[in-house]
């Protein structure tokens, strides 16, 4: 373990650096998480619709992203598809991250639309409109508030994930933990310094999803 | 003069599975009259109502509303809908909506009324059913008969040429039973076409003017409330009253 | 919901065709490059002294100075990239890097993806000793006691010569371990071994057992891009660029063929 003096005199001293460091990581991770969000409500979407084959598509969808480790998709938007096309890296990056969070946020609304009251559908529809209508109005602003606690969570582990992309060389947090702690044979004061970055990022993940929580639960006060 | 007919349904069937829970259904609503569907669980009537708004999708039989036919499978269904609204047991008002966007929601997003005549009109509504005050507040915030008045203010936002309410007070505390049944009362009294499932066997005798009883997925006997109660042709209709209580 | 679905459908092609602008670039003597006036050359930046990142992650080393005296003599904005040592030459085949200048040790099995330019410089396998010890080539290894680093080829090596063999975790902790007196040979790295020397271990190499050659990697489809590298290399080491690199990080000249 570093000492205390040493921890600080090194935190301070390449702020710069792991300022840069954390910006990508939160770019990475709104990018991921805001595209995992349409992913994931297009394939909940696809899922509730009485379709089966696009509950089919859905269902091989977050069976290949659940059943496949992270790191994996991360290597394969890398390096394989980009004998289709070639992803920048770091879009490579944040896709496989969103597409990762993708299926667990799918999961997530699934879930909360399923949990909204018959009821609601049948009252929208008796009003005269149009199931899309309904959707949109009386279900989906529902089923969003329900979705906001595990959402929250995942939102964290998306934030967590988005380390993953130091294999392909993005020098996020934890890359640059990795490699400037090696150079430096001093591993442990860096990996601790960057495991306080992510503790803050997660409390402020933490505070803006409690007030958007706050906000939409105004109906229930 | 003779009164225009509302709806009008032949020859009604409808199935769960195995189970015919509508057998053959015939009747007929008349303009601005209140027809109040009556007969025990299971009898069938609340399906037959959800028939009528196509909520439920009848296996054959023919639906006319204003004299012309409807078929679900050709017709816009949502254009039927504005002219048949519906209250429900349970009220299902939009949790995360207030009062007053409730009532305003439909004419705004469907009929495309400009929001500030919407409101207006749904704070008229509001006066109507006794709940001015309300309008900013949200429905966890009401009583169940609070929301059963938001509600039938909300299906009246629509201008419906008929109104359909299913058991509209059996979620409710004794208590709380009268106010809702004195707003629907008055708009009976305003000339509303109304169908109502009712175990309200007073409020049934007292505002109806057409009494349709049910059994077993079948119209038993039906007649205005007065020679329904006091003198009923059919045994099954005897013994039904016998066992209600008033 | 057929509008939002169209938005998330374009969305995704957005996507696709931003991608699209990473496609390389056609110079017009054939050379394909990932941007015309760049020179992008992957290194791992994890590799004392031939790569690694100063605290401002500031890739550098002994590799790197390399790539970037190429990048200069193609005429060329050098632009170097880190990559993960293993993934290197699945990102030049795959064009995430226009070449790898990462000391890549020339193999068949590695051939078989991509092509080597010629040898940017030269290692293998040496044998060192302390100063006092008569052990000079491999012949006079049999029955010594020899350390070299546990998983690696030189253990392997040393293994064809004695049986009496000692592993440690790293090459450096191996000729620590001579330099103090024990064992009686190690075979590690040549390089490595002059980084310990210059480094104050008391130690001195003696045969070279084999020769590897060190070279830049080119993609397989991309011939006038491994032409135009091997003129260049072949200028720096005319006009003694190489030389002077290699002084700078080893003390010595390790980019002329040795006899």
């Amino acid at each position: 373990m570093p000492s205390l003096s040493h921890f600080f005199e090194t935190f301070f001293g390449k702020s710069n650096v792991f300022i840069d460091a954390m910006l990508l990581t939160l770019e990475l991770t709104v990018v991921s998480i805001v595209v995992g969000i349409i992913i994931g409500l297009f394939f909940a979407l696809l899922k509730v619709s009485n379709i089966k084959i696009l509950g089919y598509i859905s269902d091989v969808y977050i069976y290949l992203v659940r059943g496949t480790p992270l790191i994996v998709q991360i290597f394969i938007l890398y390096f394989g598809i980009s004998s289709i096309f070639l992803l920048p890296d770091f879009w490579a990056a944040s896709l496989a991250l969103a597409l990762h969070n993708g299926a667990y946020i799918a999961e997530i609304f699934r879930g909360t639309i399923q949990s909204i009251e018959k009821g609601q559908l049948e009252a929208g529809r008796s009003l005269g409109m149009s199931p899309a209508l309904t959707l949109r109005r009386i279900i989906l602003p529902q089923a969003f508030r329900r979705a906001l606690p595990p959402l929250g969570n995942q939102f964290i582990i998306g934030l967590k994930d988005s380390s993953l992309a130091a294999f392909i060389s993005m020098d996020e947090l934890f890359n640059v933990a990795t490699t400037l702690g090696s150079n430096n044979f001093d591993e442990m004061t860096y990996l601790l310094i960057v495991a306080v970055y992510y503790l803050i990022l997660v409390a402020i993940l933490t505070i803006i999803v409690n007030l958007i929580e706050k906000k939409l639960s105004i109906s229930d006060r | 003069m003779e009164k225009r007919v509302m709806l009008r349904i032949r020859n009604l069937n409808k199935s769960f599975g195995d189970l015919h829970v509508l057998k053959d259904i015939d009747m007929k609503v008349l303009e601005s009259d209140v027809v109040c569907l009556i007969g025990s669980s299971g009898s069938g009537k609340s399906t037959l109502l959800r028939c009528l708004n196509f909520l439920e999708k009848r296996d054959s039989g023919q639906i006319l509303i204003e004299g012309e036919e409807v078929n679900p499978e050709t017709q816009n269904i949502n254009k039927v809908r504005e002219k048949v609204g519906m209250v429900f047991q349970h009220f299902h008002l939009f949790p995360h909506m207030t009062v007053i966007d409730n009532i305003i929601e439909a004419p705004v997003h469907v009929k495309k009324v400009p929001k500030k005549q919407a409101l207006a009109e749904a704070k008229e509504l509001l006066r109507k059913v006794g709940l001015e005050d309300k309008a900013d507040v949200y429905p966890s915030k009401l009583s169940g008969g609070q929301k059963q008045r938001v509600a039938i203010a909300r299906a009246m936002a629509m201008k419906p040429d008929v109104l359909l309410f299913d058991e509209p007070t059996s979620a409710l505390d004794p208590e709380l039973v009268g106010e809702v049944l004195s707003t629907m009362k008055e708009l009976a009294e305003d000339g509303m076409t109304m169908v109502v499932v009712t175990h309200e066997m007073s409020f049934a005798r007292e505002v109806s003017d057409w009494i349709v009883f049910m059994q077993e997925g079948r119209v038993i006997e039906s007649g205005p409330p007065e020679e329904f109660f006091t003198n009923p042709k059919e045994t099954r209709t005897k013994e039904f009253l016998q066992t209600t209580v008033f | 919901m057929k509008k939002s679905l169209i938005t998330i459908l374009s969305t995704l092609f957005i996507l696709v065709l931003l991608s699209g602008c990473a496609e390389k670039e056609q110079l017009e003597d054939g050379t394909k490059l990932i941007q015309k006036d760049q020179f992008v050359f992957a290194s791992s930046g994890e590799f004392k002294p031939f790569s690694f990142v100063k605290d401002d992650m500031e890739v550098t080393g002994f590799d790197v100075e390399v790539g970037k005296a190429v990048a200069e003599k193609l005429g060329l904005e050098p632009v170097p990239k880190r990559i993960k040592f293993k993934g290197i030459v699945e990102g030049v085949k795959t064009g995430r890097a226009d070449a790898a200048v990462a000391s890549h040790t020339v193999n068949p099995q590695r051939s078989k993806h991509v092509s080597f330019t010629t040898p940017y410089y030269y290692s293998g396998p040496q044998i060192f000793v302390r100063p006092d010890s008569k052990l000079k080539n491999i012949e006079d290894l049999k029955g010594k006691e020899i350390a070299a680093s546990k998983g690696s080829t030189y253990a392997d090596t040393a293994a064809e010569y004695s049986k009496n063999i000692k592993t440690y975790d790293s090459d450096i902790t191996a000729l620590k371990a001579l330099s103090e007196g024990r064992h009686d040979a190690v075979i590690t790295d040549f390089v490595t071994g002059k980084t310990a020397i210059k480094a104050g271990f008391d130690i001195v190499g003696r045969q070279l057992i084999e020769r590897s050659e060190q070279s830049i990697v080119i993609p397989q489809d991309n011939p006038q891009l491994l032409k135009r590298v091997n003129t260049a290399l072949e200028e720096l080491r005319q006009d003694g660029t190489l030389k002077k690199l290699s002084q700078k990080y080893f003390g010595e000249d390790i980019t002329t063929k040795p006899e």
